[in-house]
C-alpha cells in the first residue's frame, strides 16, 4: 500500500457495524424478494407460479419475523429498542424503521390470513381440541367461506399484495437509503445504493425461493414444475444483470468522475476487499451464475428437467453468495475506509463474540425453523392440503 | 362485494385498530415528562449534562494558597503554562476529605512534550534536541529529572 | 415537535346487525369512532406541548441561560507544539475510555513532491516523539481535532430516538439515558469525533466540557492549552475575543464542502488538513 495511505482517524479503529449489520439487509432483502415472486402469482396472475405462491408468502413472513433480532443484538441498549416508536426523530431515515417494519408485517400477516383463511376455516371445523384452537382463533370466530367471501377474500388480497409490493421495496429501499444518505461514507454515498439494494433483494429472493422449492420438492416426493423454474430463472437471470450492472455503474462512476474518493475506494477495493469483492461478489458471484443462467434461458428447450433443476439450484446458491457478499462489501468495505479517507482498518470478525459469525449463524437458521413450522400449520402446497381435506 | 360477507374483515379491522391505539396509550405513558421541553430531545438531560463533576480547577485558583509560586511563574518564561499540566488537576489536591498530596511529574518526557524538537512545531517555540543539549552538557540521560538540575521549572530561564 | 390537529367531529348514528352492514353504515360506524380517534391524535403528541418560541429560562440547578448564548470554538494551528496536555485534559476530565478520544491531535508531514503522512499515536495523548518519514520535509504542523458541533450536524440528524441533539447555545449533545447504541451517528459523523463508549454502550463526543462552560468556565483542552491555540468563546457576547477572530480573520472549517457549517473554526489551514 501506498506510504501516506496509512491514517485511520483514532476513533475510526473498531468496525462497528459489522456481521449484525450486514446480516440485517440480508434478511430484509430475503423478504423483499420472496414477496415479489408471491406476488408473480398474486398481483398479476402468472398461473406458472402458482405453486409457489402460497409457499413465498410464508417465506417472505418467516424471515420477516427474524428481521430485526441482528439489529436487536447489535444495539447497545437492545431493552431501549422500542425508543425508536416512542420518541422517533423524523430527520432521521432510521426512525422510518418502526413505522415501515410494522405497516409491511400487518400488510403481509393479513395478506397470508386471507390467502389462507379458508385453510384455517377448514382445519378449525375439522381438527378437535386442542389442535383446532389456533386455527379457531385465527377465524376471528367467522367461518363464513362461501363462494362470496372467498371472492370477496380474493379482491383484497389482490390489494394487499398491490399495497405490499411498494411496502416490500420501501422497506428494502430503505435499508438502502440508510447507507446511500450517509455523506460522510463516500462508500455509500450514493442514490444507486437503494436501487443496487432492491435488485439484489429481488435476486435473493427469487434464488432462495427456486432453492427451497427444489428442496421441498425433493423431500415431499413431488415433481418440480418445469413452467415455475423456467420463468423463475428468466427473472433471475433478469434481475441478476440488472444488479451487477448497477453495482459495476457505481464503481465505474466513481473511478470515471476521478472522485476524491477514488484513492482510497480504488485500494480498498484491490486489497482489503480483493477476496469478497472480486473473487466472490463479481466472479464467483456474478459472471459463473450469469453463465449457467443464460445456458438455462437460451437453450432452454435443449435442457432435460434434472438439467433445467440443478443449473438453476447452482446458479441460484451462488447468487445468494454474491448478495451476502456484496451486504458484506458494502457495509465492512464502508467501514474499513476510515472517514480521513488516508487509511484502510483490518476487519476479523470472531467465531463466538456478541455479535461474531457462531450468532450470525443462529440468527440465519432461525428463519428456516420457523418456516418449516409455518409450513405445518399453513400447508401451502396443493398436494397436503388435498391430503388434509 | 357480497352483502355480508366480509364480517371476518371487520372484525380484522377493529382488531388493527385497536392494537394502534394500543400502542399510542403505551406510547404516550412511555415519553418522557421533559420531552419536547426544549426540542426534539429530553429536556432534563441538559441539567444532568451541566451538573457532571469539574475535574480541572479554574486556572487562577492555584494562586489562592500558592501565591509565592504564582509569582514567580508569572514573572518567567513558563506564565502562560497551566498548573494542571504538570501537576494534576485540582481536585486530586483539593478534595472533600481535605488537601491529598499534589502529583508532581518531574521527568524529561514531561519536559519532552513541549521542548523535544519537532519538524511540525512553530519555529520560534523554544526547542531542543535532548541527546545533543544533555550530552553537550556532560550528562546522561538515565537520570530522569536532568532537567530540573539546571532549570526551575516555574521559571526555567530566570526572569524574562 | 409533533403538531396538534384538530379533531374530527363526531357524528351520531346506532349500529345495525353486522350481517346487514352497506358501504354507508360502515362509513357512518366509522365516524361514531371519531371521538376515539380524536383521542388517539391526542395520544400521538410528544408531551409536554411547549410553545417553541418560549424562552427557556436557566437550566435548573445552575445559572445558565442557554438561549443567551452561541458558543464557537478557534484552533490556531500555527501555535501548536503537538503536547498532547489537551488530550489528557480532556481524558481525565471528561473520564473518557482509554484508546477513545473526544479530542485528539494529528501530525501532517508533508514533501516537496506533495507527500503526505498524517499520523496521530494514541491520539497524541502522551505527546509526539521525533520521526523519520523518509523523504524531505517541506513543511509539518499539528492539528488538534474535536467534535466541530456542526450547526448543520448530520449526527443529530440521523439519530433516530432523538437522543443526540443540537441546543439553543451551539453544542451538540447526546442523552445517555436515551441513546439506544444504535451507532448511526458515528458513522454519520464526517470527522471521526464519535465513538460508541464500551463501558455505556452509548454514544459519546466533545460536549465542549458542558459542566464547565455553563459555570463560565472554559473546557478543559483550552484550560491546559499553554500555548493558546485553542480558543472558546460566545459569539453572543461582544467582548469575546473569539468573536473578533471569526468574523474578522481568514478562517476555515472542516471539510467544507460536507456543508455541515461547523461551529469549530481553524487559523493556519493547510490544504492537506481533512
Amino acid at each position: 500500500m501506498l506510504p501516506y495511505l496509512q491514517y485511520t482517524f483514532p476513533n475510526d479503529i473498531h468496525i462497528h457495524w459489522s456481521i449484525m449489520i450486514v446480516m440485517y439487509p440480508y434478511i430484509t432483502g430475503l423478504v423483499a424478494g420472496a414477496f415479489i415472486v408471491s406476488s408473480f402469482y398474486h398481483v398479476f396472475q402468472k398461473k406458472e407460479y402458482q405453486p409457489i405462491g402460497r409457499f413465498a408468502l410464508l417465506t417472505s413472513l418467516a424471515f420477516l419475523l427474524c428481521a430485526t433480532l441482528p439489529l436487536l443484538n447489535h444495539l447497545g441498549h437492545p431493552e431501549r429498542a422500542l425508543n425508536i416508536m416512542i420518541t422517533p426523530n423524523f430527520s432521521s431515515a432510521m426512525a422510518g424503521f418502526g413505522i415501515l417494519y410494522t405497516s409491511y408485517l400487518v400488510v403481509l400477516i393479513l395478506e397470508i390470513w386471507l390467502v389462507f383463511r379458508k385453510d384455517i376455516v377448514h382445519f378449525a371445523t375439522t381438527y378437535k381440541g386442542i389442535r383446532a384452537l389456533p386455527y379457531r382463533i385465527l377465524t376471528l370466530g367467522v367461518y363464513d367461506v362461501s363462494d362470496e367471501a372467498i371472492k370477496t377474500d380474493h379482491k383484497v388480497i389482490t390489494i394487499l399484495a398491490t399495497i405490499g409490493i411498494p411496502s416490500a421495496c420501501l422497506l428494502h429501499g430503505y435499508v438502502g437509503f440508510l447507507f446511500g444518505a450517509v455523506k460522510a461514507n463516500p462508500w455509500w454515498s450514493t442514490p444507486l445504493m437503494p436501487i443496487i439494494f432492491l435488485f439484489s433483494a429481488v435476486v435473493s429472493g427469487i434464488a432462495l425461493l427456486i432453492i427451497l422449492y427444489q428442496l421441498m420438492a425433493i423431500f415431499r416426493g413431488t415433481e418440480v414444475s418445469q413452467d415455475c423454474v423456467r420463468g423463475l430463472a428468466r427473472w433471475l437471470w433478469y434481475f441478476q444483470i440488472q444488479t451487477v450492472t448497477l453495482e459495476l455503474l457505481e464503481i465505474i462512476t466513481l473511478s470515471y468522475e476521478r472522485n476524491e474518493a477514488w484513492e482510497i475506494i480504488a485500494p480498498l477495493l484491490t486489497t482489503k476487499l480483493a477476496f469478497s469483492f472480486i473473487s466472490v461478489q463479481m466472479v464467483l458471484g456474478s459472471l459463473i451464475p450469469f453463465i449457467l443462467l443464460m445456458v438455462t434461458v437460451l437453450l432452454d428447450k435443449y435442457l432435460h428437467p434434472k438439467v433445467r433443476n440443478s443449473l438453476t439450484f447452482f446458479a441460484s446458491i451462488l447468487l445468494l453468495i454474491q448478495v451476502f457478499a456484496m451486504r458484506w462489501n458494502v457495509v465492512i468495505g464502508g467501514q474499513i475506509m476510515s472517514k480521513s479517507l488516508r487509511g484502510l482498518r483490518d476487519f476479523h470478525p470472531e467465531f463466538l463474540a456478541k455479535e461474531g459469525i457462531l450468532p450470525a449463524m443462529l440468527i440465519f437458521a432461525l428463519p428456516f425453523v420457523l418456516l418449516y413450522f409455518l409450513v405445518k400449520v399453513l400447508p401451502p402446497f396443493e398436494k397436503e392440503r388435498q391430503l388434509a381435506s | 362485494m357480497g352483502k355480508g360477507h366480509h364480517r371476518h374483515l371487520i372484525r380484522a379491522a377493529i382488531l388493527l385498530g385497536a392494537a394502534i391505539f394500543l400502542f399510542f396509550v403505551v406510547r404516550a405513558l412511555l415519553i418522557p415528562k421533559s420531552f419536547g421541553l426544549y426540542g426534539h430531545f429530553r429536556g432534563e438531560n441538559l441539567a444532568e449534562q451541566a451538573s457532571l463533576p469539574i475535574v480541572h480547577g479554574n486556572p487562577n485558583s492555584c494562586a489562592e494558597c500558592h501565591d509565592d509560586v504564582w509569582k514567580i511563574k508569572l514573572a518567567g518564561r513558563h506564565a502562560a503554562v497551566p498548573c494542571q499540566d504538570c501537576h494534576a488537576p485540582l481536585t486530586q489536591h483539593v478534595t472533600e476529605d481535605g488537601v491529598q498530596p499534589m502529583p508532581i511529574h518531574k521527568t524529561f518526557a514531561l519536559c519532552a512534550r513541549c521542548h523535544q524538537k519537532l519538524e511540525a512545531k512553530p519555529k520560534t517555540f523554544p526547542q531542543i534536541d535532548f541527546h545533543e543539549h544533555v550530552v553537550s552538557k556532560d550528562k546522561n540521560l538515565e537520570n530522569e529529572e536532568i532537567c530540573l538540575s539546571c532549570h526551575q521549572p516555574h521559571s526555567p530561564m530566570g526572569e524574562k | 415537535m409533533l403538531k396538534l390537529p384538530s379533531a374530527p367531529q363526531s357524528n351520531g348514528g346506532k349500529i345495525e346487525d353486522e350481517d346487514a352492514i352497506s358501504r354507508r353504515e360502515f362509513l357512518t360506524s366509522a365516524l361514531k369512532m371519531a371521538p376515539s380517534v380524536a383521542l388517539f391524535v391526542g395520544l400521538m403528541r410528544v408531551s409536554p406541548l411547549k410553545a417553541a418560541e418560549q424562552a427557556l429560562g436557566m437550566i435548573p440547578g445552575t445559572n445558565y441561560d442557554p438561549s443567551e448564548h452561541l458558543f464557537a470554538y478557534v484552533v490556531d494551528i500555527n501555535k501548536c507544539i503537538g503536547c498532547g496536555m489537551c488530550v489528557k485534559a480532556c481524558a481525565l476530565e471528561n473520564k473518557v475510555p482509554d484508546h477513545f478520544f473526544r479530542t485528539w491531535i494529528e501530525r501532517y508531514v508533508v514533501s516537496e513532491k506533495g507527500e503526505v503522512i498524517v499520523e496521530s499515536p494514541d491520539g497524541g495523548i502522551n505527546g509526539f516523539k521525533p520521526m523519520t518519514p523518509g523523504f524531505n520535509v517541506s513543511k509539518s504542523y499539528f492539528v488538534p481535532k474535536l467534535c466541530n458541533h456542526c450547526a448543520n450536524t448530520p449526527c443529530s440528524q440521523v439519530c433516530p430516538v432523538g437522543a443526540s441533539y443540537t441546543n439553543q447555545d451551539g453544542a451538540v449533545l447526546v442523552d445517555s439515558k436515551r441513546c439506544i447504541g444504535c451507532g448511526y451517528c458515528v458513522q454519520a459523523c464526517p470527522f471521526g469525533s464519535r465513538f460508541i463508549n464500551p463501558l455505556t454502550r452509548t454514544a459519546e463526543k466533545c460536549t465542549w466540557c458542558y459542566h464547565r462552560i455553563t459555570k463560565g468556565l472554559k473546557p478543559a483542552c483550552v484550560e491546559a492549552c499553554p500555548t493558546g491555540a485553542r480558543l472558546f468563546g460566545d459569539m453572543n457576547n461582544e467582548r469575546d475575543p473569539i468573536r473578533k477572530i471569526v468574523t474578522e480573520e481568514h478562517i476555515a472549517v472542516l471539510q467544507p464542502e460536507k456543508l455541515t457549517k461547523p461551529r469549530c473554526y481553524y487559523l493556519g489551514f493547510d490544504k492537506e488538513t481533512r
